[in-house]
């Protein structure tokens, strides 16, 4: 079976640890940038199955990322996560197509769960 | 148009007529199944309490059973729960009452749009089937799939 890959973008150093070792640990590979534009950058160098990204970081946030996104990489699928959820962000990521909206504090097992069943669909 | 005010799918209904659309309403959510599974409605607005707070249902529902209708979800009292499960179910939009009629005709052309676009990507699958199906009967070799159409950009 192929190995899958997920880019988590966060500006929280401790999140992106978390889930880099926790997605290393499940045998993923994994790639982590802390904003949007960073995030933008890996995902012209390699492939990447799914994004992970929290909204409200610096320069470029998780929305403005999805829909940069849904202009280059339209298949690969976004589940967005914040720490400030409100019914207009969860609005916007519905436009954006985004395929989860997961709110913080997660519970890291739970957001596994979505994540494999996302890439799972996507590989048809 | 599925909507429990009857003053709301009157108007809507009028308006969307008075610009080229064709519009059917129903005022419950067996209704709108029924009638979404006799049509090919590029686009459904689906109030969320249709009966009761049945629309997410339907709106599950018509995802499974009409992907390719675009559905917009209709709010007046939407909370965060309701907006994540609609975009977990599929909709394509979510506008909250009372809403701007400017906007939400921007949003069902769009959604219209996205419908053309599903039909027309159908349509080219099931020709590049075809023609795969022909080219391996004769003992040629396949052609690849076309790459999947995008739909539905902001």
């Amino acid at each position: 079976m192929r190995t899958h890959s997920i880019l988590v973008v966060d500006d929280e150093l401790l999140i992106r640890d978390l889930l880099y070792d926790f997605f290393r640990g499940q045998g993923w590979e994994i790639a982590v940038a802390e904003n949007g534009e960073k995030a933008l950058e890996i995902l012209r160098s390699r492939q990447i199955d799914l994004v992970l990204s929290d909204i409200k970081m610096p320069q470029m946030d998780g929305l403005a990322l999805t829909t940069e996104m849904r202009e280059s990489y339209p298949d690969i699928p976004v589940v967005l996560m914040t720490g400030y959820p409100s019914i207009d962000s969860a609005v916007t990521a519905l436009r954006c197509q985004v395929v989860d909206y997961i709110t913080k504090p997660f519970n890291i097992h739970k957001l596994y769960k979505v994540i494999e069943s996302k890439v799972k669909e996507k590989e048809g | 148009m599925a909507d429990r005010e009857p003053e709301v799918r009157r108007k809507l209904a009028d308006f969307f007529e008075m610009i080229g659309y064709q519009a059917d309403v129903v005022a419950n959510d067996q209704d709108v199944l029924s009638k979404a599974a006799a049509h090919d409605y590029a686009v459904a607005l689906v109030d969320c309490r249709l009966s009761g707070d049945s629309g997410l249902d339907v709106l599950a529902e018509l995802s499974a059973s009409c992907p390719e209708t675009s559905v917009i979800m209709l709010s007046a009292e939407p909370t965060l729960e309701i907006v994540i499960a609609a975009l977990r179910k599929g909709a394509f939009d979510f506008v909250v009452k009372p809403f701007d009629l400017t906007e939400l005709t921007e949003i069902v052309h769009k959604a219209a749009d996205q419908h053309e676009l599903l039909k027309m990507y159908q349509v080219v699958s099931a020709q590049g089937r075809q023609e795969r199906d022909t080219g391996s009967q004769r003992g040629a070799v396949s052609q690849r799939p076309r790459d999947k159409c995008r739909v539905g950009t902001l």
